[in-house]
């Protein structure tokens, strides 16, 4: 076995790269198109197999939310089956969720998206020297300890799941584990370490109970400078650096806001069904059109393929009544015609109207004041939204803020499984159709089963990333991130972080290239990857 | 001596799928013994850093495309051979982050925790379909590698 030279491609992982292309005249963004490069077909597989294969293949979809499509795939059958769910398979399937989205909150800013305010475009700024020795990446101070500890939540997951990433603990009926009271305990302690090595010291500079006082703009101000620890916390510096380098100021996108929710309730989704999901949920669901809070309606959600490379399809079908896909020929980026189609991604619409998908879409959830007394209310973004609007900067922070709320929700959830209690009830196999939805990290995650002969006739994924990255629809609007890009200001041509910064606030479950395109000379501008 | 054996791959893109393959015999073949942790490592990378933890002597198993030899070919690496500075990249990160870029970085956070035995089993592929199948061919080769890691652990288990 010898060897010298090896071209090493890594093979097949599954997230695709996300192109973007973007029109500038004046220093100005005045178009951009964002292009989902690789085909993901994963429902394809399923067609004619077991229906819980779903369990298997989907959380293998992608490498860091692997749980929340078992909690999907799961879902789904629950309501196809008709199943009966204990509090505790509710408890554990919540408790996976939440500790997968809590690992990516300082995986996510550290490795992501706080490196990019590094960059030299911010070197004049006050703040830059401070925001580089913490966040510059590798060898940030706190870069490190962020990342370090963000390996903690999942080894929560891991306790009840067996492995995180890609397990299948989460079946319909319930769950396949039976936690002794040394996996609780030591659950906790894994929590206890996340919270004294990262959340509190580092992040929040005080107490969680402190931090969740604040309930608006003004008392996140009055909070950072009520003393030198808070204010020199990483979310003091954050929100210091954040106004100081104007991320409030770009990145806005369409204004409207879609959250399917998560964390059903032990006691109020023992008899899973779709109608009954929305008032089991914990963290709520809606979709908020700039004004007015709607209830979510999952037969208002379709799918447009008037830009994607799909065919045999008609737009706007709800999933359960689209054809598993069949790729067409795709284009580079260079080469594509953007009049017709130039992505992977399909554009989901709720209600025909382009959604916003992530934190920031559930933040926005919990201040609506519908909400009941068993979910999540707090006012904090309802104020936010009022007064700064939608940005990069909101973006983040609503990324941010879930994390000492999410930390004391599993806190609360492993000291109510009741160790004696059932945690699986088998349920009988029939045909029929399922939806089941959760709030990933980035997220709306939902999917849509059809089972007809004891297999899966059709079997439908809808994505955060879908949402948010999906090219225009049939009219021709832009999808999300394709709006957040219009108008902002590219300093530097040959490296414009600023695509990259929008992009990124959104986390895309996606490797990221840039090829912008000069409108006026057409020069080809560097590439610039994610 | 601590023992830590990760499996990468995707079960459901074809031939990728080998890296898991290898996971699930050795899962089956090895003893129970808390001196050798096996990880199912999927598609995640930066788990790597986690799982490298507390281990003198680590293996991995893998696909490799584009290795200029027969689907089949099996190579063992050192891990300083194929290991990818990430600030080549200093972006692409967390989803698109691959074990070889994980492991650099692995070295500079755990620095004298670092494990120095670290080899890599690569199987060459082509086909990474979106399908659950893998080929005889492969799947020849992964048995293969299965072999050489109960030598590697000396281990005499009849296969």
């Amino acid at each position: 076995m010898s060897v010298t030279e090896l071209n090493i491609s890594p093979v097949g992982r599954v997230e695709g790269d996300l192109d973007v292309k973007v029109y500038i005249e004046n220093g100005k963004v005045t178009r951009a198109h964002t292009q989902a490069a690789m085909f993901r077909g994963f429902e394809k597989i399923m067609e004619g197999k077991d229906p819980q294969s779903g369990l298997i293949v989907t959380p293998r979809i992608c490498g860091i939310c692997g749980g929340s499509h078992l909690y999907c795939a799961s879902s789904a059958l629950d309501t196809a089956w008709g199943t009966k769910l204990s509090p505790n398979a509710l408890l554990l399937r919540a408790i996976g969720q939440a500790s997968e989205t809590l690992q990516s909150i300082p995986r996510w800013y550290y490795a992501i998206f706080a490196t990019d305010l590094a960059n030299k475009k911010y070197a004049d700024q006050p703040l830059y020297e401070e925001v580089v020795k913490r966040w510059s990446a590798y060898v940030g101070e706190t870069f490190q300890k962020g990342l370090t500890a963000s390996g903690l939540p999942v080894q929560i997951y891991a306790l009840f799941g067996g492995q995180w990433p890609h397990s299948s603990y989460m079946v319909p009926g319930g769950v396949m584990c039976a936690p002794t009271l040394k996996d609780i305990t030591r659950a906790h302690a894994i929590l206890a370490q996340f919270k004294n090595d990262w959340l509190e010291p580092i992040w929040l500079g005080c107490s969680i109970e402190r931090y969740m006082e604040i309930k608006s703009w003004d008392d996140m101000l009055a909070w950072v400078d009520e003393n030198e620890s808070q204010k020199n916390s990483d979310l003091g510096l954050l929100i210091r650096a954040g106004i100081e380098f104007g991320l409030d100021k770009f990145g806005q996108g369409v204004g409207k806001f879609l959250a399917t929710g998560t964390y059903l309730h032990k006691d109020r989704y023992n008899n899973p069904t779709i109608e009954g999901r929305n008032d089991a949920l914990i963290q709520s669901s809606g979709f908020f059109d700039g004004e007015n809070y709607h209830e979510f309606d999952h037969m208002k959600v379709s799918e447009h393929v008037k830009h994607s490379w799909y065919k045999d399809q008609e737009d706007g079908l709800h999933p359960w009544d689209e054809p598993l896909p069949t790729p067409m020929k795709s284009q580079t980026l260079h080469d594509s015609d953007f009049d017709n189609q130039y992505s992977w991604s399909k554009s989901p619409r709720y209600d025909g109207q382009a959604a916003e998908a992530g934190p920031l879409a559930r933040v926005i959830m919990n201040s609506n004041p519908a909400n009941k007394d068993h979910q999540i209310q707090d006012p904090l973004f309802g104020d936010i939204m009022k007064k700064l609007g939608p940005s990069v900067f909101t973006r983040v922070l609503a990324r941010v803020h879930e994390a000492p709320r999410i930390y004391k929700f599993v806190e609360q959830w492993l000291s109510e499984i009741d160790l004696d209690g059932e945690f699986y009830i088998k349920p009988v196999e029939k045909d029929g159709k399922g939806f089941g939805a959760t709030e990933a990290a980035r997220g709306a995650l939902a999917h849509w089963i059809e089972i007809k002969d004891g297999v899966i006739k059709n079997y439908q994924v809808m994505a955060p990333t879908t949402w948010n990255v999906g090219p225009q629809d049939g009219n021709d609007n832009p999808g999300p991130i394709e709006e957040a890009l219009i108008g902002i200001d590219i300093e530097d041509p040959l490296d414009p972080v600023e695509v990259g910064i929008v992009a990124r606030s959104f986390d895309s479950c996606l490797v990221c290239t840039v090829h912008a395109h000069d409108a006026k000379s057409g020069v080809e501008l560097s590439r610039f990857k994610l | 001596m601590k023992t830590a054996i990760m499996g990468f791959g995707n079960p459901v893109r074809s031939d990728d799928a080998v890296g898991i393959y290898v996971i699930e015999q050795l899962r089956e073949k090895l003893p129970e013994s808390e001196n050798i942790n096996i990880f199912d490592m999927g598609t995640a990378a930066f788990e790597v850093l986690f799982g490298l933890k507390g281990h003198n002597k680590i293996i991995l198993a893998d696909a490799v495309l584009n290795s200029n030899e027969p689907v089949g070919t099996l190579f063992k690496v050192p891990a300083e051979e194929v290991m990818k500075a990430p600030e080549d990249d200093p972006l692409v990160f967390l989803h698109g982050m691959k074990w070889d870029q994980a492991l650099s970085y692995t070295k500079k956070i755990l620095q004298d925790e670092y494990p120095e035995d670290i080899q890599v089993y690569l199987v060459a592929i082509e086909n990474t379909k979106l399908e659950v199948d893998l080929s005889d061919v492969v799947k020849e080769a992964g048995d293969k590698v299965v072999q050489h890691i109960l030598e590697d652990l000396n281990l005499s288990i009849p296969m």
